[in-house]
């Protein structure tokens, strides 16, 4: 458990002395939800049917850059080395490593969603659950981008292949997460999508610390 | 029997066998499948001729879906027990499978076209074959993304095994949501819906498609395995050398 605790002050402690990567992130996300009005114009009616979809869509792209430096700036400096030493499971500390990513990126993206919201004409009824889905969702494509993280170090182009396996992993968060938000939007019975997603999610939440570790013993022979 | 198989010298031996083995089956089954697809076989008292698209198309969903399946269990075997041509497996089945999941995308939109008046619906059985080619081409792309090729099969075989909870997702998309994508008529409980003048075309052309596999993959691993072979000779022609 201290080890636990250790890991999560330290990557906490490391996002919030690199604040601009965060607020990076946070900048390309309402980047693209402002960019959709500019693009689609500004009718109301319009803008209020694509809203979820622009929202999870932008907090998908905003979150694939971040990915890369999940692992990155560990492998670079030896502090993979550090982490596979540590006595505890190697999934409980990944699982710790997944909390921190989610309180640095996946957290702001969803305190953001309200404000960004109104940007795109979307109603408030049913923020509440829109911003529990964007919560969950954006917590089970932290997942994905951490086993991609992990699968890609050492590799050459690691961004791009990051890209490109997490986005088909990634449909069905999006899909129901979209889904969720609509029903949510309109007044109608979310759950069915909602329930969904969260299995999505506890899924991934299955899988993820186990081939996460994986990945980081290969990647650190 | 996979250990007997370890030794790629033994290994090559017994492919040397099976693959003429194969092609002749291929050809064998390919033949009278033809046939019996496009000359003898009734035509869909709605569709049509047009029906004759399913035995190119079913066969071709199968055996992407058997290549994925196949990756996986080669993936364990890599991961697991360290098979030394597990890996190789795993990358020669990758070009053919992906190959046919293509196939019965672009199949199935031509059928779809005149059949049910669109090219593409995002319903869940065509949405899940969407993510299962490109989880071939991830594959494709990660194994050659390192420079030492030991780390790419890890890393690939990793990502086969993440991506097989697609695969009995594929299989009962059609059951467990409402899709355009018509229900399972041969492989379900209670036995195939289809009648045998169907049904025997469809099954030789299944067949056609999955020797044709066998004999394709056969001779990709051999071709991987003599690269392998032509690296470490000249990694320790390299080394010889250094010593002169």
């Amino acid at each position: 458990m201290q080890a636990q605790w250790a890991v999560l002050k330290r990557d906490l402690l490391l996002g919030w002395r690199g604040l601009s990567d965060t607020i990076a992130g946070i900048s390309f996300f309402v980047m693209i939800i402002a960019l959709v009005p500019l693009a689609v114009g500004p009718d109301t009616a319009t803008l209020t049917v694509i809203a979820p979809a622009i929202l999870w869509i932008a907090a998908l792209l905003a979150t694939l850059p971040q990915m890369e430096r999940l692992f990155a700036r560990d492998d670079a400096e030896g502090g993979l080395d550090h982490l596979l030493m540590i006595p505890a499971p190697l999934p409980l500390t990944v699982l710790t490593k997944i909390a921190a990513a989610w309180l640095l990126i996946g957290l702001p993206l969803t305190l953001t969603a309200p404000l960004l919201g109104m940007m795109l004409a979307l109603p408030l009824a049913g923020m509440a659950m829109v911003m529990l889905a964007l919560a969950i969702g954006t917590f089970g494509l932290l997942m994905l981008g951490m086993i991609a993280a992990a699968l890609v170090l050492g590799a050459r182009r690691g961004g791009v292949l990051i890209a490109i396996l997490v986005l088909p992993l990634a449909m069905p968060i999006l899909i129901f997460g979209v889904a969720t938000s609509q029903a949510a939007m309109l007044g109608e019975n979310a759950m069915p999508p909602f329930q969904f997603l969260l299995a999505v999610v506890l899924l991934l939440l299955a899988i993820t610390p186990w081939a996460t570790a994986m990945s980081l013993r290969h990647a650190a022979e | 029997m996979f250990d007997y198989l370890a030794n790629p010298a033994r290994f090559q031996r017994i492919a040397n066998v099976i693959r003429p083995l194969a092609w002749l089956i291929f050809i064998i089954t390919l033949l009278p499948g033809l046939y019996y697809a496009f000359f003898n076989s009734p035509a869909d008292y709605q569709q049509g001729e047009t029906v004759r698209i399913m035995y190119i198309h079913v066969p071709s969903a199968w055996m992407a879906l058997m290549g994925y399946v196949l990756m996986a269990v080669m993936a364990l075997f890599y991961l697991v027990w360290k098979h030394p041509l597990a890996d190789i497996a795993a990358r020669s089945m990758a070009l053919p499978g992906a190959a046919f999941a293509f196939i019965t995308l672009v199949t199935g939109s031509l059928w779809g076209a005149p059949m049910w008046g669109t090219w593409w619906v995002w319903d869940a059985r065509l949405t899940s074959m969407l993510i299962l080619l490109f989880l071939y081409i991830g594959y494709m792309v990660l194994v050659d993304s390192f420079d030492r090729e030991d780390r790419g099969s890890k890393a690939g075989a990793v990502l086969l095994l993440v991506g097989v909870i697609n695969i009995p997702i594929i299989k009962f998309s059609v059951d467990w949501w409402n899709t355009l994508h018509q229900g399972a008529s041969v492989i379900r409980v209670g036995g195939s819906l289809i009648d045998a003048s169907m049904l025997i075309p469809l099954l030789l052309m299944a067949a056609a498609a999955k020797w044709w596999f066998i004999a394709i993959t056969l001779i990709r691993m051999r071709t991987l395995m003599g690269e392998r072979r032509l690296q470490s000779r000249l990694a320790s022609r390299r080394e010889g050398g250094a010593h002169d």
